[in-house]
């Protein structure tokens, strides 16, 4: 049997087994194909690069330096770092939860109000009827989430929200979604009285 | 004798010291990882001549092997936490260079005209001291670098750290996230295709 790919791979390292070298040194083929393999071996390594000077070291390990020491800690473990500590941690929940019920309210039906029937809906940003909107279960569990927050811990860790936020949040989550984080999130946190 | 980033980091760790003892990499990374600047600076200093020659050996000029070389490094600061001690870091290490040197070979293939002309005594033969010998030599390393470059990414990958840096096929497989036969096979083709490009074509 002819070598395999492995095994010229080991003759031209010089850790063939005996009983194939045999072969080898009986098989024509084989052996022109090792032959082949060899003298593309022995061109690859006599290709040298140049030794750079020391000069050229101490101004590289600077450089790397500089480039390390303008890099800011890698975010995603600081805002790791920063949802372990239980002011964040609080403070990122309520503002999930604000996501969350800001989406909902936005996916969910418009209530219909007395004048809706006969009158046609501003072009401009609808109206948000603050009362009915406070008096949902969802907003109560987030105003009570949010009371006390640090807004300014939120900032650190970078979960403030920014322009939009809640509109993506409503574009990307399903209403089954949105139920199931909001159940979640009562569960994680495990206070009843929420 | 120490240098100046082992001597920073030695006092610092244990001012007391008085015989030459400076953390494994092991150590140095757990001590980046928690920050320490000077204990990235030492490994920086231990593998850099290797990074470097990695990542000339996949584009072929030194100014841009510096760049890449120096983006490895700012890499693995970045990524240090990731480092989970399962390998070696310079296994680690390795695999952030060949990551790079492939993105940028994918990105940008070397050509002839923008490598780094060799040295002239780089692959001179001091037995013969034939000048006419020695651009043959020459022009052929300098063909064999440019074959080397058009070959598929993993033979070329597996090719340099196996000729240049010595490594095992284990260890290349666990750089190239692959496995012991794989990285055979793809020497195999790796100095299979290296020999066709080199008959086919005097100038690739």
């Amino acid at each position: 049997m002819h070598l395999t790919d492995a095994e010229f791979v080991e003759h031209v390292e010089g850790i063939l087994r005996p009983d194939r070298v045999a072969h080898l040194e009986s098989c024509e083929a084989c052996r022109r194909q090792a032959e082949g393999l060899t003298a593309a071996l022995a061109d690859a390594r006599a290709v040298d690069i140049p030794e750079p000077s020391p000069l050229f070291w101490d101004r590289f390990s600077a450089q790397v330096r500089e480039a390390v020491d303008e890099e800011q800690p890698s975010r995603a473990f600081d805002l790791l770092d920063a949802l372990r500590r239980p002011g964040i941690a609080l403070a990122a929940a309520a503002t999930l939860a604000l996501l969350v019920v800001a989406a909902v309210w936005f996916r969910s039906p418009r209530p219909v109000l007395d004048s809706a029937a006969t009158t046609p809906a501003p072009i401009s940003a609808p109206a948000v009827d603050l009362d009915s909107f406070e008096a949902d279960l969802e907003w109560t569990f987030v105003a009570t989430m949010a009371d006390g927050i640090d807004w300014e811990a939120v900032d650190a860790a970078g979960l403030g929200l920014g322009p939009g936020s809640a509109e993506r949040a409503a574009e990307d989550l399903s209403r089954e979604e949105q139920n199931e984080l909001a159940r979640l999130l009562r569960e994680q946190l495990g206070d009843g009285s929420l | 004798m120490l240098s100046r980033a082992e001597r920073t980091w030695a006092a610092r760790v244990e001012p007391d010291w008085t015989v030459t003892v400076v953390g494994d990499d092991r150590e140095l990374a757990r001590a980046a990882m928690a920050g320490d600047r000077e204990a990235f600076s030492l490994l920086v200093e231990r593998h850099r001549r290797t990074v470097f020659q990695l990542c000339y050996r996949f584009v072929g000029r030194q100014e841009e092997a510096r760049d890449l070389a120096q983006d490895v490094f700012v890499r693995a600061w970045r990524g240090l936490r990731g480092f989970k001690e399962q390998s070696a870091f310079s296994t680690w290490l390795y695999r952030i260079g060949v990551n790079v040197c492939l993105n940028r070979a994918a990105a940008k293939a070397p050509r002839l005209d923008e490598m780094d002309p060799l040295d002239d005594t780089a692959s001179a033969d001091p037995r013969t001291g034939d000048p006419g010998e020695d651009i043959d030599r020459s022009r052929r390393a300098v063909l064999v670098r440019l074959a080397i470059a058009k070959l598929a990414p993993k033979q070329r990958a597996t090719l340099i750290l196996r000729v240049y840096h010595e490594l095992p096929h284990e260890r290349i497989a666990e750089i190239l996230g692959s496995s012991v036969g794989a990285s055979k096979a793809n020497f195999f083709h790796a100095l299979a295709n290296l020999k066709k490009l080199l008959e086919d074509d005097p100038c690739i």
